[in-house]
């Protein structure tokens, strides 16, 4: 799984930044790209750019409003297929965290057990931003908040507010991409600030793929818990033999369980389906990674670069 | 004469209808995609 989303946030990232570059001749987000509506939409938008459009009929992102259709259908679609899933194998921006959770073998500061109020504060979170971007008509998360600019559509600063403004995204970036889940080996953006994440896991209750542990195999050894990334196996869940609404089926406590009590299995039954699950997660990553290195060679055979819009 | 009991597997009907539960969940999602 790692190397899945891996590969589709790397590719994704090369692509991104040539399209960029091709058709802005910058990485930057200036003012003359903001004005034309011209970045690309981002899946992470959706609960603060979809309710206000549907609510007010104005679209807050500097994009055209079909694209905003266009990243919604996409997502709900996936979604629905595969659950939070998507956080899993699908996010091209979750290659991040997913790459500096991995680097060191054991955690530096160990962070198994985030008190509950951090784990209802993405909810609240998305909540506040959808009500102050309706109110204000602004995307105030991409604006002034969003970590993954660093890299993605990063500002171009000239004046004072500009400049504090990056250092919020460089700051942000920093502590929830690069060091946090370095030394904690946890997806410290995906847990706790990714707007996209609630909405991920509440759709994904109708989900049909579950997480499922078998209670007669399992020891307590706490392995899982320890594992996972997203804090999505808690003493709690184990007790009633699954995971927390937050897993993101990545099947990393699959892989540390020394007796294989953990499996994929079909909601409600214990029939197990992970020849189902893989094969669709997989070939749903494939699709958009091999669309990534078309627009890539497509670009270097005929100087054509497709958009993102 | 013997009486008729028809023997009903609850466990396999709910198995079937959760399977027939996850066709129609993927079979949306590639409608949306494809729409996307």
């Amino acid at each position: 799984m790692v190397a899945f989303v891996g590969m589709n946030g790397l590719i994704f990232t090369i692509a991104f930044s040539l399209e960029h570059e091709v058709h802005r001749g910058s990485i930057l987000l200036t003012r003359q790209a903001l004005s034309q509506a011209g970045a690309p939409i981002c899946p992470i938008t959706i609960p603060f750019v979809a309710v206000p459009y549907f609510i007010e009929g104005k679209m807050i992102f500097p994009s055209p409003v079909t694209s905003l259709f266009a990243i919604l259908f996409m997502w709900l679609g996936l979604v629905l297929i595969l659950g939070r899933g998507w956080c899993g194998w699908i996010c091209f921006f979750g290659w991040m965290d997913q790459f500096f959770a991995s680097l060191l073998k054991k955690p530096i500061i160990t962070l198994e057990h985030p008190p509950k109020w951090a784990k209802l504060f993405p909810y609240a979170f998305v909540l506040f931003l959808i009500l102050v971007s309706a109110v204000f008509l602004t995307p105030v998360f991409c604006a002034y908040i969003c970590p993954l600019r660093i890299i993605y559509d990063p500002p171009g600063v000239t004046t004072t507010f500009e400049w504090i403004t990056a250092l919020v995204f460089v700051t942000g970036g920093l502590v929830f991409l690069v060091v946090g889940p370095l030394l904690t080996k946890k997806r410290l953006f995906c847990s706790f600030v990714c707007p996209l994440m609630p909405a991920n896991a509440i759709v994904g209750i109708i989900n049909p793929f579950k997480v499922k542990v078998d209670k007669s195999l399992c020891k307590d050894c706490g392995l899982c818990v320890k594992s996972c990334e997203l804090f999505a196996i808690t003493k709690e869940s184990l007790e009633k033999g699954g995971t927390t609404i937050g897993c993101a089926k990545c099947g990393k406590c699959m892989d540390k369980c020394p007796t294989g009590a953990i499996d994929y299995r079909l909601m409600f039954t214990g029939q197990g389906v992970r020849s189902w699950f893989i094969p669709l997660a997989v070939i749903f990553n494939m699709l958009l990674v091999s669309g990534f290195i078309w627009m890539i060679i497509h670009y270097f055979l005929t100087g054509e670069m497709g958009s993102f819009q | 004469m013997g009486s008729f009991r028809m023997a009903i597997d609850r466990e396999k009907i709910k198995v079937w209808v959760m399977y027939l539960y996850t066709v129609l969940i993927v079979v949306a999602g590639f409608a949306l995609l494809a729409k996307s």
